[in-house]
């Protein structure tokens, strides 16, 4: 009778947990950010920001780089986001895949875009508003 | 790289930012103290600080409203604060209740719709927020708890980050499909036989409008004197409303659910209340004038001749009027971009006028001539100007205007249509329409498409004899265009730029037959075909026989649930498919079984008994 229990009791997990990894990806962190053009959704993943196709939710494209609170200039096509561990905000050419970084001086945890004066606001644990100017605007 | 340091201004717990571009201010919510910092975003000086509610968490603008929206911890709350004066309006209550623990919330506002989108974790819920009454519009459960949230300005969906399953939904622009991203999913079912969708409202008709928030089309037709009203929803003419003179404009205010209308030949601008179909006020000018609206401000922009002669632009808000000469003769069209409030007027020359330092500028007529019809793209700030061009061997310009600086961006040259009646754009496409006729060859209407993005013609459609105005629905991406001449209201499609059919036939199956009962809005329609009006709303549902499952939908819609909403825009098929249980035990067999094996069991075991009992005796 043991047996028999433990046989089904082990169906029962692998079934369970079957169906726990049906999302076949797991995604850490937001917000997400989506580009109106391409209709391709970005997600923070592990050390990876996904673009991930809003009509079929496929994965079509994937930067190696760790980041946090996407935001999308859409006429641009410059995605930013920061790490909040290494210090740092990000930029990435969507077009040319061209991935760009520059170093704040302490943890940023939130950024917002002025996409009329080419400008990126990250306001920092310290207290600090990081002006960083894009492609030369400071 | 430059830094500001903000913790000057006292004990500062910033948990997230948000800025608006174009009047230059910085929003930070403090966490702890429950605040909205205001920093100008140039100088980083302070200008002030609103308190909103306790443990707020995101924060997001509206830069065409200049509306700001905070959301606390436990998506209970949202506040409202007006960005153009910096004061708390209100806070929303999203659940009446308090949470024994923080849970999560995302918040995003749509500038075209004016919908703010707050996910609620806990509750599973995507809040729908309208911008303009700040009330919720509408609730939409899901079956996981949202983490975060994205949307689509273009298409007007929202996606929905499931972080247990590491899924995307994706939320339509109607609020009420939900499709999980990975499923097969086709939105739209393919056309089969399409007709040109046109509603009968007149000879004569001139002018349109929609209100999005009533749901209704207005057509003006200056023949029959009357505005006939539209159900955006059936597409049908549900009202007609008769005026005493010949009207020459209308408009609509849909946050007052109020109609403005000129007429011909007589001053001022009227102001009729649809419902009740009574003018219940006037607004007086020297003239009977052209005149664009300002729903932020509560604005009313005309242009008219002043006393003196002089050509003068009224704006109205309130009892207050304020005017500004302008040296332009023969105006003709007058647009107000709702956003920053400046005003465009075409008619002798361009000339625009930028309120917030009291100054216009002249285009002279060596650079734009004979300017007509505008339409502004708030949310890029561009501006759209139609005009005559007399030389090149071409007949019609496409200018198209930075409202920051006031600069030509770009001039598209064009052979048709040979003259021009109105222009308008989509926000959400940046897609620039304009109608006008080749009267060459022979009569007729062309709708010109230009990409906004590109500034390349995508394609002429022709459509009617002379098609006059237009309007474009951002949401639902449908342009109406209004020819008085063949008494027409044409629809077109913005996802393709096609007319729109008429009808779409659908037809609905269930497998195996005789296996369940299908039901569209209440209507049986097992094996039923079905001619529905482009945009009909349809709710399906099964009712599976007895012994029956249902198991998914197929055809032009693959889904999961057994209760679906769907909108109808293309024919096509839909089936429900469901699955025989397995048989149950039939227990009379088991019984009669079981009472059959006792009972040979017995005849045995009496038979044994008997035999030994003989055997005894012997």
């Amino acid at each position: 009778l043991n047996i028999i229990i433990s046989i089904l009791l082990a169906v029962i997990s692998v079934l369970g947990f079957g169906q726990l990894f049906q999302g076949g990806y797991s995604f850490q962190g937001s917000p997400l950010a989506t580009d109106p053009n391409t209709n391709i959704v970005y997600i923070p993943a592990n050390n990876t920001i996904i673009g991930v196709d809003g009509d079929s939710g496929r994965i079509v494209t994937k930067f190696d780089v760790q980041a946090r609170d996407l935001v999308l200039n859409s006429i641009t096509h410059e995605l930013y986001g920061f790490d909040k561990y290494e210090h740092r905000v990000i930029q990435i050419n969507l077009a040319s895949k061209l991935l760009r970084t520059t170093n704040i001086s302490n943890s940023p945890f939130a950024i917002t875009l002025d996409p009329v004066n080419n400008l990126l606001y990250a306001a920092d644990d310290e207290s600090l508003i990081n002006l960083v100017g894009i492609n030369g605007t400071l | 790289m430059k830094q500001y340091q903000f913790s000057q201004f006292d004990d500062f717990s910033p948990y997230n930012i948000a800025l608006n571009p174009r009047t230059h201010k910085l929003y930070i919510i403090d966490y702890d103290q429950g605040v909205t910092y205001v920093i100008n975003s140039v100088n980083f000086s302070m200008i002030c600080k609103i308190p909103v509610m306790p443990l707020p968490e995101e924060i997001v603008v509206n830069p065409k409203t200049g509306f700001i929206y905070v959301s606390n911890r436990e998506a209970t709350r949202v506040a409202v604060i007006n960005g153009n004066n910096d004061h708390f309006v209100k806070n929303i209550v999203t659940a009446n209740y308090s949470r024994d623990f923080a849970t999560d919330s995302s918040l995003f506002v749509d500038p075209i719709s004016n919908l703010v989108y707050l996910a609620d974790y806990e509750r599973k819920a995507i809040i729908m927020i309208n911008g303009t009454t700040n009330t919720i519009a509408r609730t939409v459960f899901l079956d996981f708890s949202p983490a975060d949230i994205s949307f689509n300005t273009k298409t007007g969906d929202l996606f929905i980050y499931d972080d247990q399953s590491g899924r995307l939904a994706r939320l339509a622009v109607n609020g009420t499909v939900i499709h999980l991203l990975g499923f097969k999913v086709q939105n739209h079912i393919k056309s089969e036989s399409p007709r040109i969708n046109t509603i009968n409202i007149g000879k004569g008709a001139s002018e349109i409008g929609i209100d999005n928030i009533n749901n209704r089309t207005y057509v003006l037709n200056i023949m029959s004197r009357s505005i006939y009203v539209i159900d955006t929803n059936s597409n049908s003419v549900t009202d007609i409303i008769r005026m005493e003179h010949k009207p020459s404009h209308f408009g609509i205010i849909p946050e007052r659910n109020l109609l403005l209308v000129t007429y011909k030949g007589i001053s001022g601008i009227y102001m009729i209340d649809p419902v009740s179909k009574h003018t219940i006020g006037k607004l007086d000018t020297n003239t009977s004038t052209n005149f664009d609206i300002n729903s932020n401000l509560d604005e009313i922009i005309f242009a008219s001749p002043d006393k003196d002669n002089s050509i003068i632009i009224g704006v109205s808000a309130e009892d207050e009027m304020n005017r500004f000469p302008v040296r332009v003769t023969h105006p003709q069209n007058v647009a107000v971009n709702s956003v920053d409030g400046n005003i465009y007027l075409s008619g002798s020359n361009l000339a625009t006028i930028d309120r917030s330092r009291n100054e216009s500028k002249i285009f002279s007529s060596s650079v734009i001539s004979d300017p007509g019809p505008i339409a502004i793209n708030e949310l890029t700030n561009m501006i759209y100007v139609l005009a005559n061009r007399y030389y090149d061997n071409h007949y019609l310009s496409l200018y198209a205007i930075d409202g920051y600086t006031n600069r030509i961006e770009y001039t598209l040259n064009l052979k048709q249509p040979l003259s021009f009646n109105n222009i308008a754009v989509n926000e959400r496409t940046s897609t620039i329409y304009a109608t006008g006729n080749d009267a060459e060859t022979k009569p007729r209407g062309i709708l010109l498409i230009v990409n906004g993005s590109t500034n390349q013609p995508v394609k002429n459609i022709t459509l009617g004899v002379n098609p006059t105005l237009m309007a474009v629905d951002p949401d639902s991406n449908i342009i109406y265009v209004v020819d008085g001449d063949t008494r027409s209201l044409f629809t077109i499609d913005g996802k393709n730029n096609e007319l729109v059919p008429a009808w779409n036939t659908i037809t609905f199956e269930v497998s195996p037959h005789n296996s369940g009962d299908l039901f569209c809005n209440g209507n049986k329609v097992n094996d039923q075909v079905v001619n529905y009006g482009y945009g009909t709303q349809l709710k399906c549902q099964v009712k599976p026989s007895q012994n029956f499952v249902f198991e998914s939908w197929s055809g032009s819609i693959s889904n999961m649930k057994d209760s679906i909403d769907l909108r109808v825009v293309e024919g096509g098929k839909l089936q429900a498919n469901l699955s025989e249980l397995p048989s149950p035990p039939n227990y009379w067999q088991i019984f009669t079984v079981v009472i059959g094996v006792i009972g040979i069991g017995t005849g045995i075991f009496l038979n044994r008994e008997k035999l030994k009992r003989n055997k005894n005796r012997k």
